[in-house]
């Protein structure tokens, strides 16, 4: 009898997400919002607050967690699948340990297949949290994710504070809100930067409390500063958390979305 | 267990690996082919699988004999202890989406293993190591060109994985 064909790494992925606490997927509408930063300040201050964390960059086209947490190298494993790269203390896994500076143009059906392999090849171990830095925008790896992640996936919004970016934002909400995911909240990235005259300028204007709760009730979660320490933290090697005005930002963020996270399972159960 | 492995065809499309691992791959798919089979009779109200036949893309470099092997020896003791498993090598297949051209991976394997970087590899607890499409065969658009104009617009036309394909039942 012929049947639809199984894929087994479906299975596999399910395996490994039930030794995972929760899924928290940080998205962006548009790139080049910080939103692997964030990613990786989130899991850092997660880390930092006693939670075992992994870190998983699903950003295949425009990977950059490889060089935000400076991980090159090779990938070891055994029976139980592929060992995740340790960096500051956290779980790291990420094409670009494979790929480094090529570019690989999947596509399709064929990017949705690479999501499931990176999910069932993976060897997380027992996880608290597993963070995953998604691509900009609603294309396949989110759906793909979902397909096996969805019902212990929680995301976490990243814009910029431009009104423009608002109605997209909310277009995302909708489409999370309707795959049953819960929603963390919205961080607002690059928000201001203070002048040491005191002065706070926002470049891209700013969202207000109204305009979120707009968003069918979602909160406001930070407004992270343009810190202009950040490249040249990133350039010597030190990780996204010695960025002297994001490193606080990202623990008090962290402790938030794990209250709202534990919050969240226990009015599930 | 009855267990049968069709040569592949053409002979040299399975064989990328660098030394040779400890087939670490090959046991997690099994583990996993198992339980998804165990899961689709539980659903489907199976009585008896007389038979399973999984299909395995040549790009993906699965040893046929080694998956064979984890497929008999974790089926032991199991209720498909009598089921044949049929382990069937496919090959991958490409088509250009710019000049058309159609091509199969052993025609570019040389090269494309060849463009590798070997830190790319993954190892094993031994020091073996394998290509990093036996993993994420997908990543070969990292390494691979269109052999007729060298564009990377390609489409995978056939068979990159492993998968169940067909059982016969009771």
């Amino acid at each position: 009898m012929m049947i639809n064909r199984v894929d087994p790494r479906f299975e596999m992925a399910t395996e490994r997400l039930r030794k995972i606490g929760r899924v928290i997927l940080v998205c962006s509408t548009k790139g080049g919002v910080g939103k692997s930063t964030v990613a990786a300040g989130l899991a850092l201050g997660l880390s930092e607050i006693g939670r075992k964390v992994g870190l998983l960059d699903l950003d295949v086209h425009g990977t950059s967690l490889g060089r935000i947490l400076n991980v090159r190298a090779p990938l070891r494993g055994d029976r139980s699948g592929i060992r995740p790269t340790l960096a500051q203390g956290i779980k790291v896994m990420s094409v670009y340990s494979q790929i480094g500076g090529e570019p690989v143009p999947v596509m399709g059906s064929e990017l949705e297949s690479l999501v499931i392999g990176l999910l069932s090849q993976t060897n997380w171990g027992e996880l608290d949290y597993l963070v995953v830095d998604m691509p900009p925008g609603m294309g396949g790896e989110l759906m793909a994710v979902l397909r096996v992640a969805a019902p212990v996936s929680e995301a976490l919004l990243v814009t910029t504070p431009s009104k423009m970016s608002l109605e997209v934002v909310r277009r995302m909400v909708s489409l999370l809100k309707g795959e049953r995911v819960t929603m963390l909240g919205v961080v607002q990235s690059m928000s201001y930067v203070s002048c040491t005259s005191g002065e706070v300028i926002r470049p891209f204007g700013r969202i207000s409390d109204e305009e979120g709760s707009a968003l069918d009730g979602i909160e406001m979660l930070a407004e992270l500063p343009i810190d202009p320490d950040l490249e040249r933290v990133l350039e010597e090697g030190l990780g996204v958390m010695e960025a002297p005005l994001l490193r606080g930002e990202f623990v008090k963020l962290s402790r938030l979305v794990d209250e709202h996270s534990r919050e969240a399972t226990r009015r599930r159960r | 267990m009855k267990f049968g492995v069709n040569p592949p065809e053409p002979s040299n499309e399975f064989n990328y690996r660098v030394g040779r691992s400890e087939a670490m791959h090959e046991w997690s798919l099994a583990s996993a082919l198992i339980s998804a089979l165990r899961d689709r009779a539980r659903r489907s109200g199976w009585a008896k699988v007389i038979s399973a036949t999984v299909r395995v893309g040549s790009l993906s470099m699965i040893d046929l004999g080694l998956l064979g092997e984890a497929l008999r020896a974790l089926s032991k003791s199991s209720e498909f202890e009598r089921t044949e498993f049929r382990v069937e090598p496919a090959v991958t297949r490409f088509e250009c989406r710019r000049c058309g051209r159609t091509w199969s991976f052993s025609e570019v394997k040389k090269e494309t293993l060849a463009a590798v970087p070997r830190d790319s590899f993954v190892s094993d607890e031994s020091g073996e190591q394998d290509a990093p499409m036996h993993y994420f065969p997908e990543l070969v658009y990292a390494w691979m060109k269109c052999p007729g104009c060298g564009s990377k617009d390609y489409a995978v036309r056939d068979a990159t994985g492993v998968v169940l394909e067909k059982v016969e039942v009771e």
